[in-house]
């Protein structure tokens, strides 16, 4: 009888275990939490084995803007280079939110120095999209727009 | 939202004559949870078609092809589509309130979930880069952009994933006519919700009991609800799962027509990501082993192979690269042999959450190894194969392979919580239904 109680009492908590452990209370939380979510931000240079929808989108609200500019600056189909001084240079996670917000259009990692001597290895772009950066393209770039904290040059011909 | 939850209505009851015509006496919530995950299927397929057509994508030709590709399955059930006829065989509680308790938190648990996925617009890695990237772009050109997949430029989007999930986000905003990445994570909560209805409905038919069959569907509820909205995962959570649940039934509760919609359902995961291509695999060699073994049983899981074929035609005509296959593959698994204690311990620190679940699930399929071999081999073998695969997969990556496993390794074992978790709970169950009489017979 002993036996029979400890081998219903060892399943009984082995089945207990899995619902209590798998059961996610967050997701009751946020039908109470309605407007309060989320509350912490994400790291904005690396992975995360969280879901990062669990915390603050990472990125600048002026960066977003700007890239939403450069797409009503730009028409689908050219190839542009989004450079984000602050944001890693731009590669990463921002490189991620740049080809997001600008598809459509050929959007190549950024290059790697501020001579842009490296254009030529990404197939010579139409457009520089560079944000919170001093930097300006040499001649015969020209700047189309500029506003949010970044600039748009384009290539002539 | 509104217009979001329409299209997946719609799809769904375009889908249910499919779902009746795989299986006839297929009725209430496992109807429902097979035709919104038909309706995705279905909705991927007419996307693709009309883009290999040369029609653009609308409102318009959308329906029409959705319409088109419901008639012929209309026709074999003769009409019979919204004929539910006799309930499923009355359930022995008498505890009606704690089933009642049970599936109102469930009920609350999806509102949650689809809270959560639809309070703001997506920012996810892989969404931005690969899932939502592709939905977009294809939106935007109101058909799939193979030029746009070729372009070497785009590389990172991995063209070589299979296109069901980003056509899912498409079939949504088509119908909205407006790509709206906020309520894009609608269709992860109805994907979810799909696979919750199969799991609530097969356990009530294989327990006869509305107490356990709610206890088994409340705790494999939330890792059904997938927190990666707006990637892979998520759809291919709810196929896997959905798939080798309804095999499983087939193998195990002799219910053969189960087997048919266990094989498309695990079809549609191989075109959510290749990790689903892998579990057809896995499926068919967990068949091959199972007892007693049947030719027929591995001959019916033709429509899963089916299914996927198109898309590895297109790969192939397209080349579309993978990266597990460029560069000097021996190489590149010899360098990670050596440093194998690096990729266990990466394995082990970056491990899938909640780990109180996962521990469980794993101590309870371990303790009851002997009952799982011989009564649950199915699954007991197409998942140890799977998880197996995933483990060799990192040997023969191409970026740095702890980073990748700190990436992913919690993420893809995500997809696997809900078929590990059953098949722990059906073990589970059994334990406590036997007694000890029975189980000296059974010898356990």
């Amino acid at each position: 009888m002993l036996r029979e109680d400890s081998r219903r009492l060892r399943a009984v908590l082995l089945f207990s275990a899995i619902l209590w452990g798998g059961f996610r209370s967050e997701l009751l939380d946020f039908c109470l939490t309605l407007g309060r979510y989320p509350r912490e931000f994400g790291n904005p240079m690396g992975y995360d084995r969280r879901p990062l929808r669990l915390r603050a989108d990472p990125l600048p609200g002026e960066y977003i803007r700007f890239l939403d500019a450069v797409a009503r600056q730009t028409k689908p189909g050219v190839s542009i280079v989004v450079m984000a001084e602050p944001l890693g240079k731009g590669f990463s996670y921002s490189f991620y939110r740049a080809t997001y917000k600008l598809a459509g259009r050929r959007v190549a990692y950024p290059v790697l120095d501020e001579t842009f001597s490296q254009l030529s290895l990404i197939g010579n772009p139409e457009y520089l999209a560079l944000w919170a950066s001093g930097a300006a393209p040499p001649a015969p770039w020209g700047l189309v727009w500029e506003g949010h904290g970044g600039k748009l040059w384009r290539r002539p011909g | 939202m509104i217009a979001y939850l329409a299209a997946i209505l719609i799809a769904a009851i375009l889908a249910l004559p499919l779902a009746r015509a795989l299986d006839r006496e297929l009725r209430g919530s496992a109807l429902a949870g097979v035709a919104i995950l038909l309706g995705f299927g279905i909705g991927h397929y007419v996307l693709l078609a009309l883009s290999l057509l040369g029609i653009p994508w609308t409102r318009t030709s959308l329906v029409s092809g959705l319409v088109l590709a419901s008639l012929p399955f209309v026709l074999v059930v003769r009409g019979r589509v919204f004929v539910t006829g006799e309930r499923d065989e009355p359930v022995a509680d008498t505890d009606r309130t704690m089933v009642r308790v049970a599936i109102l938190t469930i009920a609350v648990l999806i509102l949650g979930h689809l809270v959560y996925a639809s309070s703001a617009q997506q920012w996810e890695w892989d969404y931005l880069g690969i899932w939502g990237l592709k939905g977009k772009t294809f939106f935007l050109a109101r058909s799939v952009d193979w030029t746009f997949l070729s372009d070497p430029v785009m590389h990172v989007t991995h063209p070589d994933y299979p296109l069901l999930v980003p056509l899912s986000m498409d079939l949504a905003a088509v119908f909205r006519g407006k790509w709206d990445e906020r309520w894009i994570g609608v269709i992860y909560t109805a994907f979810a919700a799909g696979l919750i209805l199969i799991i609530g409905s097969l356990t009530r038919r294989e327990w006869r009991s509305g107490i356990k069959s709610s206890l088994i569907t409340l705790a494999l509820a939330s890792p059904a609800l997938s927190l990666w909205v707006g990637l892979g995962e998520g759809p291919l959570l709810a196929y896997m799962g959905a798939g080798l649940i309804f095999v499983r039934d087939a193998l195990v509760n002799d219910q053969p027509r189960s087997l048919r919609i266990g094989a498309v359902l695990l079809g549609l995961g191989g075109l959510c990501k290749n990790e689903g291509v892998a579990m057809i695999g896995a499926s068919l060699v967990a068949i091959a082993v199972t007892r007693p073994f049947r030719w027929k049983n591995l001959i019916a899981m033709w429509p899963a192979i089916a299914i996927v074929l198109p898309w590895f035609v297109l790969r192939i005509v397209h080349r579309f690269p993978t990266d597990f296959a460029e560069g000097d593959v021996l190489s590149r698994v010899w360098t990670h042999l050596i440093g194998i204690h690096h990729i266990l311990w990466a394995m082990v620190k970056f491990r899938p959450e909640p780990l109180l679940f996962w521990l469980a699930a794993i101590a309870a399929i371990l303790y009851y190894r002997r009952a799982a071999w011989q009564r649950e081999r199915f699954l007991t073998v197409a998942l140890f194969v799977q998880i197996f695969l995933y483990f060799t997969q990192n040997f023969a990556h191409r970026i740095h392979v702890t980073a990748h496993i700190e990436g992913s390794w919690a993420r893809i074992l995500s997809a696997l919580a809900v078929p590990v978790g059953y098949l722990a709970l059906v073990l589970l169950m059994r334990e406590l239904e036997e007694t000890p009489e029975s189980a000296a017979d059974k010898g356990l």
